[in-house]
């Protein structure tokens, strides 16, 4: 067999295997030409995979969906069998489980039918009071339908319909939609005002209606629930249908739930007394955050290589300044139209992009073999095709672009545009990044470009995600005059590409970062 | 980054769910096999994820577990009926790449992918539209585009050569 046929029945019978229409023939065909030519093994492996690549992206909706509720079906019957004892208790859970799964169901189908972005949240994180680093629970983030877990601290959440629910952690609990969450384990305090009266939440003994109150729900290990009314009224259900309403006395009043609505008990008030302390915690937490932020902020500032640092605390005697606190030569960046704002808690400050003028003019004369940029942002919303976190003026030979992108309809992405000496010029990304209901999440942002190795490597809070070849080569890169979350076109018709978000950090490095000094750069969005 | 389990699970599955497949078809596993053996993959991984510090260790975790997965499929089948994807596995593992050369490959070419899709004349965009992500068979795609079944065939066929040609030269140029 020549050269060519082999090639083409290789590529033949690739895509048939790909397709699922290879025949014994195929097989037989294929292991024939395999052994006899072992080399080969490595084409034929490369040809099938791109093959089943295309097979595998030109997939309908239906097909990805099925594919998925496959998957998710056999994980959450796994999961029944082995929580079963644990969580379904009682027909209230059972009830919770339900609801959950339509919840689910019905939130898996929406997916895919609904081609306008929506936000499928239900309440936002209003406060948090965490003492570990490893809790995933960010102020301002939103929150979907779903089961979720706080192991210590507190987390406040503000829901769509104006109920208010702090919970301590440790607590486990579901969420079904803006009036209703079950509470499995934990402490709970609500503050429901008039316009959310009805806001219910589950235990596994009871169902508490709130009527426009404040009341501190504590369910035990064993599914019991103790419940106390701070203010105003509230109906408990139990799980034999009785019903009482409870209205705050003078003593306060509390009681215990096991299977019905029993017995009334002195309020022990000492059950719920942390939650008053949490304006106090918060605070202390945001201090804490804040201290460990100067000292890592202190730290990087001495790296000989750090061009750039721009920490977004403005100076007493000008706020039109944004200071380069880099121990370099390079300016200062002047900041043009740009709003002073809170950045991830109060004390560490940021600035708001909204408007077509905003941005912050630097200026880096360095010529960079490597680099690495990094930066902590917030994006209220992807309103364009591209949102810039840093450009050079215009798209010169050498230049550098760094911005996010909205190239679909469902999440954004990260885009580095390199533009070489020779005038050479591709977009590298990484998506998804960043959908509708991430708005108003901080995130901790990297790439580094790697001159020894042709590689540019995305980050997202300190993970790397991507490394990819580069495709054009240039003996050096620049950014010289260059805006900070917008863009200097030199063309006439100027594209706008304002970053509708804040920023509360950026920093420029003449060297390649390391995982793990990113992983270090950015512990600071873990700080809790 | 706080997301309920099941939204977060959805997210990987639909992430990866390509590059799992293409990967355990590289192995040598026929499609429908490759299907059973994603899905799994995605179960086992995702019911212990907890044991991963990074998402980005969720790619090379899963198609770990697909390869070891074929491993044991494939001698099963072995055992029972000696088909012939066993042999093909074994001819493949002798020589192919480690994993982490082909998910790196992988992540390239899914890339290149959708720069080659963009490429396309119209037609051919619409053709694959009509038969693959609306999901008609060849026959009601011929009869939407005024052609016959055949022509649909090889025209689909041409497509996927003419896509799989230049992923292959998008990733050899970088």
């Amino acid at each position: 067999m020549s050269d060519s046929n082999v090639d083409n029945t290789l590529e033949r019978i690739a895509a048939k295997i790909a397709q699922g229409e290879a025949s014994a023939e195929d097989h037989r065909t294929i292991k024939l030409l395999l052994k006899r030519y072992p080399d080969l093994s490595d084409q034929f492996s490369s040809t099938l995979r791109r093959y089943a690549l295309i097979e595998t992206q030109l997939v309908s909706e239906k097909q990805k969906r099925t594919f998925r509720l496959s998957i998710l079906n056999r994980l959450s019957s796994k999961k029944r069998t082995n929580n079963t004892r644990r969580y379904w208790l009682s027909w209230g859970s059972t009830l919770a489980a339900l609801l959950l799964l339509a919840v689910f169901i019905s939130d898996d189908l929406g997916t895919d039918s609904s081609p306008l972005l929506v936000d499928r949240g239900v309440a936002i994180v209003s406060r948090v009071a965490l003492n570990s680093s490893s809790q995933p629970w960010q102020t301002g983030e939103s929150i979907q339908p779903g089961r979720y877990e706080l192991t210590t601290g507190f987390v406040e959440l503000e829901f769509y319909q104006g109920a208010k629910l702090t919970l301590q952690g440790p607590a486990r609990f579901d969420i079904f939609d803006a009036q209703n969450v079950t509470l499995h384990q934990g402490k709970a305090k609500t503050d429901v005002p008039e316009v959310a009266i009805g806001f219910t939440v589950n235990t596994p003994s009871s169902r508490v209606i709130d009527l426009g109150t404040s009341v501190g729900i504590h369910v035990n290990a064993q599914g019991d629930a103790n419940i106390q009314v701070f203010e105003g009224e509230v109906e408990m259900v139990g799980n034999n249908g009785s019903s009482q309403k409870f209205v705050k006395n003078t003593a306060g009043q509390s009681t215990t739930l096991k299977g019905e609505v029993t017995r009334k008990q002195t309020s022990n008030a000492a059950t719920f007394k942390e939650f008053d302390k949490l304006d106090t915690l918060i605070q202390k937490a945001d201090e804490e955050r804040h201290r460990r932020w100067e000292k890592d902020r202190d730290f990087w500032i001495n790296d000989p290589s750090l061009l750039a640092y721009y920490d977004f605390q403005p100076t007493a005697d000008n706020s039109r300044v944004l200071p380069n606190i880099a121990k370099t030569q390079s300016s200062d960046g002047a900041v043009v139209g740009a709003r002073w704002v809170d950045g991830p808690w109060p004390g560490k400050h940021a600035l708001s992009f909204k408007r077509p003028g905003d941005r912050v003019r630097i200026d880096i004369p360095e010529k960079l073999q490597s680099f690495s940029l990094v930066t902590w942002v917030t994006i209220d919303s992807l309103d364009r095709m591209f949102s810039a976190l840093l450009l050079t003026d215009g798209y010169k030979p050498s230049d550098i672009h760094w911005q996010l992108g909205q190239l679909s309809l469902d999440h954004g992405a990260i885009i580095v545009g390199l533009k070489s000496l020779s005038g050479d010029e591709k977009d590298y990304n990484y998506q998804p990044f960043l959908s509708k209901r991430d708005s108003g999440r901080w995130f901790h942002l990297a790439v580094s470009l790697d001159q020894k190795t042709q590689t540019l490597r995305f980050y997202v809070n300190g993970t790397k995600l991507s490394e990819q070849n580069l495709k054009h080569s240039s003996s050096y890169w620049s950014i010289g005059k260059a805006t900070i979350g917008n863009w200097s076109s030199q063309r006439e018709m100027n594209p706008l590409r304002v970053m509708n978000g804040a920023m509360a950090e950026m920093m420029i490095f003449s060297r390649v970062l390391n995982d793990v000094e990113i992983e270090k750069i950015s512990q600071v969005t873990k700080y809790r | 980054m706080t997301m309920p389990l099941h939204n977060r699970f959805s997210y990987l599955i639909d992430t990866y769910r390509s590059r799992v497949l293409a990967y355990t078809c590289s192995l040598g596993a026929d499609r429908s096999l490759a299907e059973d053996i994603a899905q799994d993959a995605f179960v086992v991984a995702l019911d212990k994820i907890g044991q991963l510090e990074h998402e980005s260790e969720f790619l090379p975790w899963v198609c770990a577990i697909a390869k070891n997965l074929v491993r044991n499929e494939t001698r099963k089948r072995w055992r029972r009926t000696k088909l012939m994807e066993r042999e093909l596995h074994w001819l493949i593992d002798q020589h192919s790449p480690p994993p982490e050369l082909s998910l790196q490959r992988l992540s390239e070419e899914e890339q290149a992918l959708q720069q080659c899709m963009h490429n396309l004349p119209s037609k051919s965009r619409q053709l694959l539209k009509l038969y693959y992500l609306d999901n008609n068979n060849s026959q009601t795609v011929a009869q939407a585009m005024g052609l016959s079944a055949n022509a649909v065939r090889i025209a689909l066929s041409r497509i996927r050569k003419t896509l799989k040609e230049c992923i292959t030269k998008e990733v050899s140029d970088e």
